[in-house]
């Protein structure tokens, strides 16, 4: 067989076993890195603004235990499973061209998004070493020498990005390591500073009145900081050689390593008063060595930006159609960047406003999440026709209503009203149910419901979506495969 | 019958060795019902214990 698995990978191709890079260790170590990005720390920063050190732990291991063993189910399994290209399986739910709307939206507002926070990360960061090695007054710390450094970083990203999968994987396994070094050495530092008995005696940086209130807004910004990884992971599991080799490093390493980065950027927050993890690093470590963590995590952010790119322009390949197959990697990795770099001129929207920009996120992907759910192990048990999923809308047993399936689109939006409704992204104000609910989890429920329903009762019974056809007619009885 | 203008001889490979009886290549393999099981409870149980531990303070 003489097939390319680089051009495979960019066109959305289902890839096959033997083209599988990822087993279990290396697929955990690519998790890890991805997870133990900066973006933790920002993450237990915000955290740190509703709750004390104690319940923070509490509120992360269970928002992250929940959302990711959504995410490590869907979409993960059905990637792994078939090789596919996330938003290419999601043409078994949306149809063949509303997937690419989904697609549209959801590389545009959130991968492009995050890598943009990322990169303004970078830019606080190099801008900080900057500032500490010229000093105060030779360096201004201002928001355009911030947002000129991000540019910088989504430069070398692209450049970074030629590289292909392989790249990503080698950075992976150097920079894993690493980085759960500084996570630990910035733990230790913490306690240099702090004991355990004033770190849990410690308010939060924005004290609340109802304490409740607080905790579920923080457990609701773990969920959120969770679903966030839906549209990254289906696209990196299909490079995994076995579905369990798939599952249990986002378990292990996702769920894992975010925990414990956020934890420990809880405990900086707390004790520095800060929810900036670049501010965090000179006070903790001095000096020489605070310089030497910014530096490091202006590099790991940079292998973060490039893992993200590379699963949003896969996205865009593999869903875009044939015109978007036609164009040369390097070109469409240029395009996506571009909305990245737009992003990081408004860092208010983003970086400086981490707990809001998760809510949006949250709104958009807890009833993606939850449709995909239901519609693959509910309604489909667990089988998708890879074949369908490639043909045009006119032929696809997919293809649903000219190409759209309108029961997924009112089943996302009933579920993005169900939040908006318990948690007001804009104002950040909760109703009162919200206490008791909050904000993710309801939405999901009623996505999936509303989607299980419409597909039961509309969509079956117009004989759309190809629910009556046994998919994978060959396919063998199920083993029990190895954790490879 | 005539192959979907999106098709190309890779893709029809592709597809072909995924839907292969007895290939190495074909579609296969499942996450353990025991695997899905055993991260839920682990999840509950620390949920639990870390919620009348964290929120207790």
């Amino acid at each position: 067989m003489s097939l390319d698995t680089d051009r495979a990978a960019s066109k959305g191709y289902p890839l096959l076993k033997s083209e599988r890079l990822w087993g279990f260790w290396k697929y955990s170590w690519v998790n890890v890195s991805l997870a133990i990005a900066t973006w933790a720390f920002l993450q237990g920063g915000s955290v740190a603004t509703f709750v004390g050190a104690k319940a923070a732990i509490a509120s992360i291991v269970i928002g992250y235990g929940i959302s990711v063993l959504f995410v490590a189910l869907v979409p993960n399994i059905p990637s792994a499973r078939y090789g596919a290209e996330h938003f290419v399986t999601l043409r078994s739910i949306f149809g063949v061209k509303g997937a690419r709307v989904v697609m549209i939206v959801v590389t545009v507002f959130s991968l492009a998004a995050w890598a943009a926070i990322l990169a303004l990360m970078v830019g606080h960061a190099v801008s900080n070493v900057v500032g500490q090695l010229l000093g105060p007054d030779a360096w201004t710390n201002s928001s355009i020498s911030i947002t000129v450094i991000a540019l910088l970083a989504i430069l070398v990203t692209w450049v970074l990005l030629l590289g292909g999968p392989k790249v990503i994987g080698r950075v992976g396994t150097i920079l894993a390591p690493a980085l759960v070094v500084l996570t630990i050495v910035m733990l230790i530092l913490v306690f240099t500073h702090v004991s355990w008995g004033e770190l849990i005696a410690a308010e939060p940086l924005e004290p609340a009145k109802n304490k409740h209130l607080a905790f579920m807004l923080a457990i609701e910004l773990n969920v959120g900081g969770g679903l966030a990884w839906w549209p990254v992971m289906g696209n990196l599991a299909r490079h995994t050689k076995s579905v369990r080799a798939a599952y249990w490093p986002n378990v292990v390493g996702i769920f894992g390593a975010s925990v414990l980065a956020a934890i420990v950027g809880v405990f900086a927050a707390l004790t520095l008063g800060s929810e900036d993890p670049t501010v965090w690093m000179v006070p903790l470590g001095g000096a020489v060595l605070g310089i030497a963590a910014l530096a490091f995590i202006a590099v790991a952010n940079l292998t973060s930006m490039v893992s993200q790119a590379y699963t949003g322009i896969s996205a865009i390949i593999g869903g875009g159609g044939a015109w978007l197959r036609r164009r040369s990697w390097a070109l469409v990795s240029f395009g996506f960047l571009v909305p990245v770099a737009v992003i990081t001129f408004f860092p208010d929207a983003v970086y400086n406003n981490y707990g809001r920009f998760v809510s949006w996120i949250a709104i958009a992907l807890a009833p993606l999440c939850a449709v995909q759910l239901v519609d693959f192990f509910l309604l489909r048990r667990g089988r998708l026709d890879p074949r369908e999923l490639y043909k045009s809308a006119e032929e696809s047993g997919y293809g649903y209503w000219k190409g759209y399936n309108p029961v997924a689109f009112v089943a996302v939006a009933a579920g993005s009203i169900a939040y908006v409704s318990l948690l007001n992204p804009v104002s950040y104000t909760p109703s009162s149910l919200f206490i008791y609910l909050g904000a993710s989890i309801p939405s999901m429920l009623v996505a999936g419901i509303l989607y299980y329903l419409g597909t039961l009762y509309v969509v079956k019974r117009a004989g759309k979506g190809a629910y009556s056809v046994r998919a994978s007619p060959v396919e063998k009885p199920a083993d029990q495969p190895r954790m490879n | 019958m005539p192959m979907p203008s999106e098709f190309d001889s890779d893709l029809e490979e592709r597809l072909t060795a995924l839907e292969a009886k007895d290939s190495p290549e074909a579609v296969s393999d499942r996450l353990p019902a025991k695997d899905f099981w055993i991260s839920v409870v682990v999840l509950t149980v620390a949920s639990v214990l870390l919620l009348v531990w964290g929120y207790s303070a």
